[in-house]
């Protein structure tokens, strides 16, 4: 898993890889080394370790998932955040997401296929049981709710065909 | 750099001048500012971007490499001016990294470096920078906090260097931001006391003399910013209206087949176009629930103030902007589309005001 996120934070613009899951625990994460010594640390505003970061932005991410399952929309399986500072780009997969936390000046876009291709190389990753995985022992998707009104429950499912690439293309 | 790397290197960069002195296109002064970066000089990198921006003005790709390579400079400077201050620390060497550190936007280490000074040396001028490094954060974060810290930097500041309007303007930027009038109006009295008959501090003392009557206290003003991310001096807080026409650019957006519904909030009104009834009304309050949770979220988070967010899923995709007039949204049936994403900037003017915030930091 950690191969992977080494992977994305190789290219110029990206900060952070991390995989979290929905309740906000920081799965695993890497970081870019071209931030040099403070490269531990969300933003020069504060020294935010990375744990804060995925708890607050698991936070946002069920608040966003909460106001528009009120519209019976489903779930968002791709969130963006553009900000003054940095932007944040969301992946949701099975019961965890993929946070990048790229460059302002950095289309979100061009992270798109990236992390795509991270999704689902993670997603085998955590079927063939490589690494750690936040949904063990729920046997697949994350658990719909009672209603169809509790959104965040359905962060977790992918889109429609099972696969996150697939999807995407079909939206 | 290898002596044969060099030699292709430069004969790159004759091509490249070749082909710009026969073309002056943005593609060619682009071409020859890369072959510039292949080999790292600095300084030819911004003349070659300079001249390609007099003559074609916002090419984003000359303006990019412009300011990675000012970025550069830049960091070049700060390792400069660190090393001289291990050999030599000095007032002049301290303030100048501060400036720089300021300019570049990293606003945490333009703090610590002016705590490292005040540490070593103390002094009004020490705390001074801390003051303007955490109101600089201030601005760019909205949070109360910083700009409590950063008032109560600048009062001790203003104690001890007290010939010095300095800290004083950086009380009036705190004042004025929160609408605290009363407050900005004493500070521009002492600002005046030390300079007098200055026209601009004369006008600021006179609008502010006019305004007293809406103060608020510092701390109110300070808690309604963190809590709406606007300043009680931006277009928004002071009823301003945007210049575009927000109407017929509803209207033409919501006529693509691509678009669901176009959204536009203000306070509590909102246009809703593409939907009607209660489905427009549980929309756009959604709408405006996604997009207070975000402007709180990138304040808590740390990312500065939040310009956009778009989401997507099964229903499309909901892009909104999130600007110094007020909310837009577009749903979407496929991705975001940056011509949508462009209009939904232009009428919460949030294109422009949104990065020069960030950039100004």
């Amino acid at each position: 898993m950690r191969q992977i996120l080494n992977s994305l934070v190789q290219y110029e613009g990206i900060h952070s890889a991390s995989v979290v899951s929905l309740d906000g625990v920081l799965v695993a994460s890497s970081i870019g080394q071209a931030n040099g010594p403070r490269e531990a640390t969300l933003s020069d505003h504060e020294d935010q370790p990375i744990q804060t970061l995925a708890a607050l932005t698991s936070g946002w991410l069920g608040e966003v998932s909460r106001s528009i399952g009120r519209l019976s929309w489903g779930g968002p399986y791709r969130c963006v955040l553009r900000a003054t500072q940095r932007t944040l780009v969301i992946h949701a997969f099975t019961g965890s997401f993929l946070l990048l936390v790229l460059d302002p000046d950095v289309d979100p876009e061009e992270t798109r296929s990236l992390m795509d291709d991270a999704v689902q190389h993670l997603m085998g990753h955590i079927q063939t049981g490589g690494g750690h995985s936040t949904d063990s022992g729920m046997g697949g998707p994350y658990p719909q709710g009672a209603l169809p009104s509790q959104p965040t429950t359905n962060v977790g499912i992918p889109m429609p065909g099972g696969s996150i690439s697939e999807s995407a293309g079909n939206s | 750099m290898s002596f044969f790397s060099n030699f292709t290197s430069k004969k790159r960069i004759r091509a490249a001048l070749r082909r710009l002195g026969a073309e002056p296109s943005a593609e060619n002064y682009v071409a020859v500012a890369r072959e510039h970066v292949v080999v790292g000089n600095l300084q030819d990198i911004l003349r070659v971007c300079s001249e390609g921006l007099s003559l074609h003005p916002g090419n984003a790709e000359l303006m990019r490499i412009a300011e990675r390579a000012r970025q550069l400079q830049l960091d070049s400077r700060i390792r400069t001016l660190r090393q001289d201050l291990t050999l030599s620390p000095r007032p002049a060497l301290w303030r100048e990294l501060c400036d720089v550190l300021l300019e570049c936007g990293r606003l945490q280490h333009a703090e610590e470096t002016a705590e490292q000074w005040w540490n070593q040396a103390g002094g009004g001028e020490s705390t001074f920078y801390r003051a303007r490094a955490r109101a600089s954060q201030f601005f760019q974060g909205c949070r109360a906090s910083d700009g409590k810290v950063a008032w109560d930097l600048a009062l001790e500041a203003v104690r001890e260097m007290p010939g010095d309007s300095r800290p004083l303007e950086v009380q009036y930027d705190i004042s004025k931001a929160a609408g605290a009038w009363a407050e900005a109006r004493k500070v521009l009295a002492r600002i005046l006391e030390i300079s007098p008959g200055h026209p601009q501090h004369e006008q600021r003392f006179r609008d502010a003399s006019q305004r007293v009557h809406d103060s608020k206290s510092l701390r109110a003003g300070l808690a309604e910013i963190e809590a709406t991310g606007r300043f009680a001096d931006s277009p928004e807080a002071n009823g301003g209206q945007s210049n575009v026409a927000i109407r017929p650019l509803l209207k033409r957006m919501g006529a693509d087949s691509d678009v669901k519904a176009v959204i536009f909030q203000r306070g509590g009104t909102a246009l809703v176009q593409g939907l009607h009834g209660g489905t427009a009304d549980r929309t756009a309050r959604a709408v405006r629930e996604v997009g207070v949770s975000t402007r709180s979220s990138a304040r808590r988070i740390g990312i500065g103030r939040s310009l956009e967010v778009s989401v997507e899923g099964e229903f499309g995709s909901l892009v909104i902007a999130l600007g110094t007039m007020g909310t837009a949204a577009c749903w979407g049936r496929s991705y975001r589309k940056p011509e949508h994403a462009d209009a939904l900037q232009t009428i919460v003017g949030a294109s422009k005001a949104g990065h020069a915030t960030g950039g100004a930091a």
